[in-house]
């Protein structure tokens, strides 16, 4: 917008220098001659003028698509990108002892209930491990999807009243990792 | 000499130690380094409740900075006062949980409130463009408690339509946000990625969820140990 401005401008003045030339000539003040050079010397401002603002409009032109490209490309980086798995270690806080079944059913409602069909199959999330006696288990999912299993692990004591609370321990790449951590990492 | 370290828990509801050193012993565990202890006034005298001092200890034990404040629930604006004319030299953050317009628009304009807690049931009445630009203006933060956000009855698609309406205001005008567990027993204790997991799946980027647990609350944690101690005279003015 501006560069159409400043050509306007520029288109203007010389307009008016050419307008200055006729009457200079009109009024006998300059000659045939020079009225022809001081011409030709307009004419080419206004070619130049004219090629300049053609190819700053192109350049700008060459910006915006670049930077379509660029997020277009970004947000297909995105979609094909390697799911991943994350293992989250963590510990089941609640009055009774949990079974392996219990826990699962209990997370698969609270994911199911906020993220629906989609979201489970986006972070496909799932109990590898649980040990009964520690209440302790690790939950694998895709690594892009990491906020939503937090918030659904978070999510499940205000479901259940406060009876039932997951805390996320620890988020590891591989599961023999998230085994030895398993044996070690405790809250108490 | 305080220490000032993130990430910190802003509202903790530990009461009394037997209940209360379980929950801190959690926290730190979970990664949280500074935690406020949370006090609720609603009696007409605005006397806080007296401080269970071995919580205190507890937290020094664990390594944990504590800080104390206050949260103040009120229907009527002169007891507010009162109570802000009282409380407000005694602890390190006055939080104040409005319950009716008046109260909400005062808390916004008065400099002596840090923050101004909305549940749910506020956010619905309460918080619109204007309550945001008063708030932007005074420097004071929104403060979302985890566990009082999802009302008493079932959780609905409703509540995620007025925190994204929430987070427009907030964003547009500049509003910190806070985003605490509001945890009173263990099983409603939340790690930091859980309370950031919040503001994440509403759609912000992960390092502006991070600034609701670390840099918003440190700000007025500093703000309100320099007010509070010699050297502070009046606002823009300092002993050297």
């Amino acid at each position: 917008m501006r560069i159409v401005a400043l050509f306007i401008a520029l288109a203007v003045l010389e307009a008016t220098y050419f307008l200055a030339l006729t009457s200079l000539l009109v009024l006998g003040t300059l000659s045939i001659v020079h009225f022809m050079i001081f011409s030709a010397i307009g004419f080419m401002f206004f070619a130049i003028t004219y090629v300049i603002y053609k190819l700053l409009k192109l350049q700008i032109l060459m910006v915006k698509a670049g930077i379509r490209l660029s997020s277009e490309k970004l947000a297909i980086r995105n979609v094909v990108r390697k799911p991943r798995k994350r293992y989250l270690i963590f510990q089941v806080l609640a009055e009774n002892t949990l079974s392996k079944n219990d826990v699962e059913k209990v997370f698969n409602k609270v994911f199911n209930e906020f993220f629906g069909i989609l979201g489970s199959g986006e972070a496909n999330p799932k109990l590898v491990l649980y040990d009964d006696k520690s209440m302790r288990g690790v939950l694998r999912f895709v690594h892009t999807q990491r906020s939503k299993v937090l918030f659904a692990l978070a999510m499940v004591s205000e479901v259940t009243d406060g009876k039932i609370g997951f805390i996320p321990l620890k988020i590891t790449g591989t599961l023999r990792k998230a085994k030895e951590i398993v044996k070690t990492l405790a809250l108490d | 000499m305080a220490k000032f370290e993130a990430p910190i828990d802003f509202h903790v509801n530990v009461g009394t130690l037997s209940n209360g050193a379980k929950v801190l012993k959690v926290l730190r565990k979970l990664g949280f380094k500074t935690v406020v202890l949370a006090y609720t006034t609603t009696d007409s005298v605005c006397e806080l409740r007296s401080l269970d001092k071995n919580v205190l200890e507890e937290c020094k034990k664990l390594k944990l900075n504590a800080f104390v404040k206050a949260n103040i629930l009120s229907e009527n604006r002169g007891h507010l006062k009162k109570c802000l004319r009282k409380i407000r030299s005694k602890v390190d953050v006055v939080s104040i949980s409005p319950k009716n317009l008046d109260i909400a628009r005062f808390s916004g304009r008065d400099r002596r409130v840090d923050t101004v807690i909305f549940t749910y049931d506020e956010l619905v009445r309460f918080y619109d463009d204007s309550q945001a630009k008063l708030m932007n203006q005074n420097g004071i933060a929104l403060e979302i408690p985890f566990n009082r956000l999802w009302g008493k009855n079932k959780i609905s698609y409703k509540t995620f339509f007025f925190l994204k309406r929430t987070l427009y205001y907030t964003v547009k005008f500049r509003v910190p946000i806070i985003i605490s567990s509001g945890a009173t027993k263990i099983t409603e204790v939340k790690s930091p990625k859980q309370l950031t997991s919040l503001l994440e799946i509403l759609g912000l980027p992960e390092s502006y969820a991070k600034l609701s647990i670390t840099t918003y609350p440190l700000a007025i944690l500093k703000r309100n140990v320099h007010k509070r101690s010699r050297k502070h005279v009046q606002q823009g003015v300092d002993l050297a």
